[in-house]
């Protein structure tokens, strides 16, 4: 395999895989809106107030673990193959000048 | 009830469907709260024998039981809104299928939460087997690890969730039982 092939098979890695962690991340934050409006209506539909205070604080738990989550990967996984993207794609286009 | 499970009650003392099926009782018969019927109901070995749980479990969902019934008949649904607010089969069906809709969400992400795991680790895989040098998937190995461990935790926190929102489902599907036979 050429060293050209090789930095394109690398680079397209890089975009398949945050791509996959992109779509995770935009996964968990649709869930946890519709959770979320979830928590709302039944507020606003005169849900049992107990139960509907354990559903807010499991929200509200889903959401902190949501966050966590979410930050993690973005900034230990993405951020760090996004450095090797921006590497490769430098090297790239020092092979086609 | 078959011996097995009275057997299983006294060795547990667990008087819960007891207590809460008594308080519903006298509620729909709108006569005044009596928890000591407990004592004709415990089986005599629980005078002894995990006395303490018995009496709690039977007297705190006695109480349960009741305020139910009362929500019933008097059609209050909520104790946050206003006085006079009816209280519908179809509010029910509506909670129920706003649960229902969270319980599935939470259920796909779980699933794919999992799928994704797997496949980032084949992903990984397929970096260090010649794609990239090991300066860059070693650590990246680690980074999986340690994502792994917060899925795992999220997967258990969705399932505690999960089990919660069964526990409602199943108060509000009794509660609706209730609305239709008053």
């Amino acid at each position: 395999m050429s060293n050209a092939q090789s930095l394109a098979n690398q680079f397209g890695w890089t975009i398949t895989t945050k791509d996959s962690l992109n779509n995770l991340n935009g996964e968990i934050r649709y869930v946890e809106n519709k959770y979320g409006d979830m928590v709302d209506m039944l507020a606003q539909g005169g849900y049992f107030s107990e139960m509907l205070n354990q559903i807010k604080q499991m929200h509200d738990d889903f959401s902190n673990s949501a966050s966590d989550l979410t930050k993690h990967i973005e900034q230990e996984h993405l951020a760090y193959i996004e450095t090797q993207s921006k590497s490769l794609m430098s090297t790239m286009s020092q092979f086609s000048k | 009830m078959s011996n097995e499970n009275r057997l299983f009650k006294i060795y547990t003392g667990d008087y819960t469907k007891n207590g809460y099926d008594s308080g519903i009782s006298d509620s729909k018969k709108h006569i005044p709260k009596n928890k000591f019927k407990v004592l004709k109901i415990l089986h005599p070995i629980n005078y002894i024998w995990k006395f303490g749980n018995s009496f709690d479990s039977f007297t705190k969902n006695y109480d349960k039981g009741y305020l139910d019934g009362q929500r019933v008949n008097h059609q209050v649904y909520s104790s946050t809104q206003p006085k006079g607010t009816n209280m519908t089969t179809d509010n029910f069906s509506n909670h129920l299928r706003m649960l229902n809709e969270v319980n599935t969400n939470l259920t796909s992400l779980k699933r794919y939460m999992n799928d994704m795991r797997e496949n980032y680790k084949k992903q990984i895989d397929v970096a260090e087997n010649g794609l990239f040098l090991e300066d860059f998937t070693n650590p990246l190995k680690e980074k999986h690890q340690r994502f792994s461990g917060k899925v795992d935790g999220m997967i258990s926190q969705i399932d505690r969730d999960l089990g919660k929102i069964k526990n409602q489902q199943e108060h509000i599907q009794r509660m609706m039982q209730i609305a239709r036979n008053p």
